[in-house]
């Protein structure tokens, strides 16, 4: 099976990496305002540090725009190329900094539940509806999975250390991350459709 | 069909959560699976969605100058101190000691021009074989890893290409060979490791190739290797022997 080629929203967001990767400096400054809320936001819940935030999303642009061109939009979309690259920093600033613990401790706090959304305080971001729609697939799978899915994104910890904090076995954090991505791929696939 | 544990893997590597030889393991089955290239595919999207799960927030408005100004700016070769030399000095000679230990590195390089004639992805394969190269030039990860390319034994086995991944920590390794003569029926490849604590060859397996001269196994040798100091491939009867009795045709550490 093929990726398809992007379109709506997508199609905007290739657009524009296609021109950055021309070195068009306005579309990166478009792209940034389209995609920094929502990378800006994954950073601060990653570090818990706004200055270690700003410094992951820096690096994480600057990386964008000097590659734009390797950015293929038949391969993958272009929020996920920005997430993986800015996501990939956090976690090298993460193990370099060795606060893992630190931060374990505070996501395991803020993994209980959903956060309460407060999109509004930065206006409405481009990626809101799809945010919206993030959200409403998260409700269809378990807290259990939930949870074991958000330590695997948003921490720097490996699926051991994972399964020593959740005090659960390996094997039961790696199908409870499996099924729960799985159920959302499903969940977002019928919306999108 | 992709079963349960390769999702599990595909996932692990999605996250980023596989170690860097796992990785590469990884990449080869990824390089020969359509079926599972495309549910890396539809994992990635759903991982990467998961970012929009966190509240977003204000980012710092100026940042866009901030990367195009650094951007522009032409990089200056730093003033190096003499005590900003001592680090980098250890560093050095640290990297002469791994490179006196091992010569796998060569043989990695050889794996790398291998890889970037094939047509998935090789950009992403390379890049995580120099990431294996790196941690080989870490004492842990020399002592458990091991990449070999054998080198053919016969003529006709000239053309031939044969490149072993191994992990000794794991006792299991991934063998890829292309450009194999067709051969003879009733016979199969089978491969062995040499290891000095035993007095025969240990089998790791019948190796079957496919009409293009294409093969590639996942091996768990039969007995627990403690030093695999060499591989080979022999031509045996069908089915394979425990102890080689046919031509080595293809060898290398």
């Amino acid at each position: 099976m093929t990726p398809a080629a992007p379109t709506g929203e997508y199609l905007v967001e290739a657009r524009l990496i296609s021109e950055m990767a021309n070195g068009n400096e306005a579309a990166f400054t478009a792209f940034y305002h389209r995609l920094a809320p929502n990378l800006y936001g994954m950073a601060l819940r990653m570090m818990h540090d706004a200055k270690e935030a700003e410094d992951v999303l820096q690096e994480g642009f600057a990386y964008m725009w000097r590659k734009a061109d390797r950015f293929d939009p038949v391969r993958g979309n272009a929020l996920t190329w920005a997430v993986m690259i800015v996501r990939h920093r956090a976690i090298d600033q993460l193990r370099v900094r060795q606060r893992q613990e630190k931060v374990t401790e505070r996501v395991i706090e803020e993994t209980g539940g959903m956060e309460p959304i407060d999109d509004e305080s930065c206006g409405k971001p481009a990626l809101h509806e799809r945010a919206l729609l993030v959200r409403a697939a998260m409700k269809h799978v378990s807290p259990e999975q939930q949870q074991a899915m958000e330590l695997a994104f948003f921490s720097g910890l490996t699926y051991d250390e994972i399964a020593k904090r959740l005090a659960t076995p390996l094997s039961t954090v790696k199908a409870r991350v499996r099924r729960g991505l799985v159920k959302m791929r499903g969940f977002l696939k019928e919306e999108l459709a | 069909m992709i079963d349960e544990a390769l999702e599990d893997d595909a996932v692990c590597y999605v996250l980023g959560k596989m170690s860097s030889a796992d990785a590469a393991m990884f990449e080869i089955a990824l390089s020969e699976n359509a079926e599972l290239r495309a549910f890396v595919a539809e994992m990635n999207n759903s991982v990467a969605s998961i970012a929009l799960a966190a509240p977003a927030a204000v980012p710092p408005r100026d940042l866009p100058a901030r990367v195009l100004e650094g951007a522009r700016k032409p990089v200056k070769p730093a003033k190096v101190s003499r005590v900003q030399w001592l680090p980098w000095a250890l560093a050095a000679c640290l990297a002469v000691t791994c490179a006196v230990i091992g010569i796998q590195i060569p043989l990695l390089h050889s794996e790398m021009e291998m890889l970037r004639e094939t047509n998935y992805n090789s950009g992403l394969r390379i890049t995580l074989l120099e990431s294996i190269q790196q941690e080989l030039n870490e004492k842990d990860a020399l002592a458990t890893m091991r990449i070999a390319t054998l080198a053919s034994q016969v003529d006709a086995y000239s053309k031939a290409i044969a490149v072993v991944v191994w992990d000794g920590e794991r006792q299991r390794g991934i063998l890829k060979l292309s450009n194999l003569p067709p051969l003879e029926t009733g016979k199969d490849y089978q491969l062995w490791v040499i290891d000095p604590s035993y007095s025969h060859p240990v089998s790791a397996g019948v190796i079957t190739a496919n009409a293009e001269g294409m093969a590639r196994a996942d091996f768990h040798p039969t007995t627990k290797i403690l030093e695999a100091a060499q591989f080979a491939i022999t031509i045996e009867s069908e089915g394979g022997s425990p102890t080689p009795k046919g031509k080595i045709i293809l060898a290398g550490t």
